[in-house]
C-alpha cells in the first residue's frame, strides 16, 4: 500500500478514532495528513505504520519555509495550574512528542509540587510554565512508558507525581508481515489496522488491569535493562496500571481484530475505518 | 437535617436554573472537563412508547464504580472542585438534568477498564450495574414521555439551547449530527484579538447581526447581553470569569472590569482595521455602507471617527469618504442606487452623485439625515426608468402594432406626440414588466407612475413608448399583422392591467372605455 492511500486511512481513522485529551490532538496530526493526501506520498516506518519523524519534519520545515504556519511542531510541552494551596501546587504537565519511528505519543503528568521546593513549575496566578529542569527530565521521560515514567518522577525530590498517562497514536498495519501474530494469521487482501493505546498510571486506580492485547507483544521486545526497570519500579509501587487499547479497522478486518482482542483476554473498542 | 429537609434542597437544587434546558450546558461542562474533544447530541421520538430520548454522548474519560458512588450520585461532591483547569465548579451539575422531569435517566460510562450503566429513577434513586462490553466516555440518555408535537418542541429548545451556551465550545459539539460551535477568535472580517495569560479578548464590527457581549470560560457561555460598546461586537473568554451559582450572572470582580476596560481600548483600533479592509476590498464599501448606515441609526449618531471611513461607493467607481459625502449632501443631487446600470449611467451624465447602497438605500438614507439634517436625497429605486433603442430586427417587426397603436390613439382623439418600440429590458431595470410608458422627453427619465398613462394625461400629447422586449407585446405584434385594431386595444389593455395602483386601474379602464373597440 502506497503512502498516499495510508496518508489517506491515518486521516480516516483519527476522525474515527474519536481521541480524547489523553491522546496526542489529532486534529492536528490530520492536517499533516491531509497535505499528505492531496501531495507527495511520504514513506512509511514499518514500525509505527506512520511517516517516519524526519518526514514530518520536512513537510513542516516545506509548510513553513511557504509562509503557512498550520502545522505544529514536533514537540510541544504546556503546564496548567491545577490546584494551589499553601505548602503546595497541584499541575497538569502534556508533552505532545514525535517519536523516531513517527508514532505520536501524549504524555500526561499530573504532578505536585512542595510550595518550598518550586523548582520543576513556576506560576502566576492561574497560569504556569515548565522550569528547563522539568522540561529537560520530561522529554527524557516521554521515551519510556507510563509506569517507568511514573517510578522514574517517583525519585525526584521535591514533587510528587499522582498520575502518568501515556496516550499513543499507533503502530498500524498494513501487511499481515507487519502485524502481531494473532492477527497476522486472519490478514485480508488491502487491509489497514490502526491502533491507539493509552496506558494510565495512577495513586487512585483500585487495581491494575490490562487490556492491551498488543502489551505481550510488546513486552517480548523489551531489553533485559528494561524488564529490570520494570520489576524495580513495581517493588516499591503505591499506584496500579491500566492499560488499554482501542481499534479502526478496514471492514473486512472488524471481525479478525475482534476475534484477536477475544483471544488475548481483552475487551477492546473497534471502530470501522468506513463511515456507515 | 430531616429526610424532607433533604428532598426540598434537592429539588430546589434540580430547578436551580432558570430554564430546565440549562441541564445540557452542564452536561456538556461534564464533557469539556473529562477532556472529550468531541460531544454529540441527538434527540430521538419513540411513537410507539410515547417517550423521547435527549443522548448526549462524549468521548473522555469516563468514570469508574468509585466515582460513580462518590461523585456523579453524591451533592457537592465535584472532584473538579478546586481544579482550575476544569469548568465545573458546584459538583450539581449532573442532577441539574432530573429538571427535565424524566421517567429514567441511563448513563453508560467506563473508565480504567471497568464499564458501568447507572439507572436513575424520577426520584434520583439509582442502581449501577456493570458492562460485560466496553463503552466509550459518558453517555446519558433522558427518557421522557412526549407527544410528536412536544418532541418537535424539545428537538427545537435543544438545539437552541446547545448552540447558545457552547458555540465557541473548544470539542466539536454537534447537535443532530450538526456541529453547532465554531472558533472563539472567528469573528468576521473587521476584528481584533488579543490573548495573554488572563484571557482572550476578541472585538468586532459584525454586519449579520446586533452587536452583543458575551463572557466565556474555556469557551462555554456564562453569559451574553447588550454590547457595552457602541456597535462592536465584544467577546471575552478567561478563567478568572464565573457565572454565579444560578447562571444568570457573572461573579463581578477586579479582573471582570480589567477585561472590560481592556476591550474598549482594544476596540478603538476596529475604525482603523475597517479603513485598511476597506482600502485592500474596496468592492465591500456597500456591504459595510449599510452596515454603518443601520449602527448610526441605533445610536442617532455618527462616531466622528467614522468621517474617514472609504465607505461610500460611486456608480462611476470613485470612492468617497463619509465626510465627502456629507459636504456632497450639500452642494449636488444625491442619488442611492441599488448597482449601477444604464439608467445610473445617464443620471451621472447629468452630474448627479450615485452612491451604490446595494439594497439598503433606505437606512443609508437614514445616514444622510444624520449627516446632513435637513438636506434632500433621493432614491433611485423602483420608481425610475428609461427606455433604450431597439434593436432593428425587432423594431421592424413591431411596425404594425405601432401603427396601430397610433391609429387607435387618434380614432380616440388623443393624438400622440409619437409612437415608438423601445427595450426596457437592461440590468436593474424597474420598467421591464411595464407594456407601454407615456412620457413627455423621450430621451429622459421616467418617473413610475406618473409614465404609466392614464385617461387624464393624454394631453398635452405624449410620447409612447411600447416595450419591444416584452413577450406578450411580441405575441401581439404577430396579431398586428393580421388584425391591427385588436391587436392595438389589447396593448392597451395589457398595460391596464400592469398599471400600479388601484387607482390607476380605474383610469385605464375609463380610458380604455373611451377607446372604441375594432
Amino acid at each position: 500500500m502506497d503512502g498516499q492511500s495510508i496518508s489517506k486511512r491515518w486521516l480516516q481513522a483519527l476522525q474515527r478514532a474519536r481521541l480524547n485529551d489523553l491522546y496526542p490532538d489529532s486534529r492536528s496530526l490530520e492536517r499533516y495528513f491531509r497535505v499528505w493526501s492531496a501531495g507527495d506520498p511520504p514513506p512509511v516506518h514499518p514500525a509505527s505504520g506512520a511517516p517516519p519523524y524526519t518526514a514530518w519534519a520536512q513537510l513542516r520545515a516545506a509548510t513553513q519555509a511557504a509562509g503557512d504556519g498550520s502545522l505544529v511542531a514536533l514537540d510541544a510541552m504546556t503546564v496548567a495550574l491545577r490546584y494551589r494551596r499553601d505548602d503546595a501546587q497541584g499541575f497538569r504537565v502534556h508533552l505532545d512528542k514525535c517519536a523516531l519511528n513517527g508514532g505520536w505519543t501524549r504524555t500526561s503528568l499530573e504532578l505536585e509540587q512542595a510550595t518550598e521546593a518550586a523548582t520543576w513549575v513556576t506560576a502566576e496566578q492561574l497560569t504556569a510554565a515548565e522550569t528547563p529542569r522539568l522540561r529537560a527530565l520530561v522529554y527524557r521521560l516521554a521515551d519510556l512508558d507510563a509506569e517507568l515514567t511514573f517510578a522514574a518522577l517517583a525519585r525526584e525530590p521535591g514533587i510528587r507525581v499522582q498520575r502518568v498517562t501515556r496516550g499513543t497514536v499507533g503502530p498500524a498495519f498494513a501487511g499481515a508481515e507487519q502485524a502481531p501474530p494473532g492477527l497476522s494469521s486472519s490478514w485480508q487482501q488491502d487491509a489497514w489496522v490502526a491502533s491507539f493505546g493509552l496506558e494510565q498510571v495512577d495513586i487512585e486506580l483500585a487495581r491494575d488491569r490490562d487490556n492491551d492485547p498488543l502489551r505481550p507483544w510488546f513486552v517480548q521486545r523489551l531489553s533485559a535493562e528494561a524488564r529490570a526497570q520494570y520489576d524495580q519500579a513495581r517493588a516499591t509501587r503505591d499506584y496500579h496500571v491500566h492499560r488499554d487499547r482501542k481499534w479502526v479497522a478496514t471492514g473486512e478486518m472488524l471481525a479478525p481484530v475482534k476475534a484477536y482482542c477475544r483471544a488475548s483476554e481483552t475487551k477492546n473498542l473497534v471502530y470501522p475505518l468506513e463511515r456507515a | 437535617m430531616s429526610a424532607r429537609a433533604s428532598n426540598d434542597v434537592l429539588g430546589a437544587l434540580v430547578h436551580q436554573f432558570s430554564d430546565p434546558f440549562a441541564c445540557l450546558r452542564e452536561m456538556v461542562q461534564n464533557a469539556l472537563d473529562a477532556g472529550s474533544r468531541e460531544i454529540d447530541v441527538d434527540v430521538r421520538f419513540d411513537p410507539g412508547a410515547g417517550r423521547l430520548v435527549l443522548d448526549v454522548q462524549d468521548y473522555g474519560e469516563g468514570m469508574d464504580a468509585q466515582i460513580i458512588d462518590t461523585r456523579l450520585t453524591r451533592l457537592f461532591s465535584s472532584a473538579k472542585d478546586g481544579d482550575l483547569t476544569k469548568i465545573g465548579r458546584f459538583g450539581i451539575g449532573f442532577v441539574s438534568v432530573f429538571a427535565l422531569e424524566p421517567e429514567l435517566v441511563c448513563v453508560d460510562t467506563g473508565r480504567g477498564g471497568e464499564y458501568w450503566r447507572v439507572l436513575f429513577q424520577p426520584d434520583r434513586t439509582f442502581e449501577r450495574l456493570a458492562l460485560e462490553e466496553p463503552v466509550e466516555g459518558t453517555r446519558v440518555r433522558v427518557y421522557k414521555p412526549a407527544t410528536e408535537e412536544s418532541f418537535e418542541s424539545f428537538r427545537l429548545r435543544v438545539t437552541d439551547v446547545v448552540t447558545r451556551w457552547c458555540r465557541f465550545a473548544r470539542a466539536t459539539v454537534r447537535v443532530l449530527g450538526k456541529r453547532i460551535n465554531r472558533n472563539f477568535h472567528e469573528a468576521g472580517p473587521c476584528a481584533l484579538s488579543h490573548r495573554d495569560e488572563d484571557g482572550h479578548i476578541v472585538v468586532a464590527y459584525t454586519t449579520d447581526r446586533k452587536p452583543t457581549a458575551g463572557f466565556y470560560h474555556r469557551g462555554l457561555t456564562l453569559l451574553e447581553r447588550e454590547t457595552f460598546i457602541d456597535h462592536v461586537d465584544v467577546r471575552i473568554e478567561s478563567p478568572h470569569l464565573e457565572h454565579t451559582l444560578t447562571r444568570d450572572q457573572l461573579v463581578q470582580n477586579d479582573k471582570l472590569h480589567e477585561l472590560l476596560e481592556r476591550a474598549e481600548d482594544l476596540s478603538a483600533g476596529l475604525v482603523d482595521r475597517l479603513h485598511t479592509l476597506l482600502t485592500e476590498q474596496p468592492e465591500q464599501a456597500p456591504h459595510w455602507l449599510a452596515w454603518a448606515a443601520q449602527s448610526c441609526q441605533e445610536v442617532g449618531r455618527v462616531p466622528p471617527a467614522w468621517l474617514s471611513l472609504p465607505l461610500v461607493k460611486l456608480v462611476s467607481d470613485e470612492r468617497w469618504t463619509l465626510r465627502q459625502l456629507q459636504s456632497a449632501l450639500h452642494d449636488r443631487s444625491v442619488w442611492l442606487v441599488n448597482e449601477p446600470s444604464p439608467l445610473t449611467e445617464r443620471m451621472e451624465g447629468d452630474g448627479c452623485a450615485l452612491v451604490v447602497c446595494e439594497g439598503a438605500e433606505a437606512q443609508v438614507a437614514q445616514l444622510c439625515k444624520l449627516l446632513a439634517p435637513g438636506r434632500s436625497v433621493h432614491e433611485l429605486g423602483e420608481h425610475h426608468g428609461i427606455t433604450l433603442p431597439l434593436d432593428e430586427r425587432r423594431a421592424e417587426n413591431l411596425v404594425p402594432l405601432v401603427d396601430a397603436l397610433r391609429a387607435l390613439f387618434e380614432a380616440a382623439g388623443c393624438p400622440p406626440a409619437s409612437v415608438t418600440a423601445r427595450s426596457m429590458e437592461y440590468p436593474g431595470s424597474s420598467v421591464r414588466w411595464e407594456a407601454m410608458l407615456a412620457v413627455q422627453d423621450p430621451e429622459g427619465i421616467a418617473t413610475l407612475p406618473d409614465a404609466v398613462p392614464g385617461a387624464d394625461r393624454s394631453y398635452p400629447p405624449l410620447h409612447w413608448q411600447l416595450n419591444g422586449r416584452k413577450r406578450d407585446v411580441q405575441r401581439l405584434s404577430k396579431l398586428a399583422e393580421r388584425q391591427p385594431g385588436l391587436a392595438a386595444y389589447l396593448v392597451l389593455k395589457l398595460a391596464a392591467v400592469r398599471s400600479w395602483t388601484g387607482e390607476h386601474d380605474q383610469l385605464w379602464l375609463a380610458h380604455a372605455r373611451r377607446v372604441p373597440c375594432p
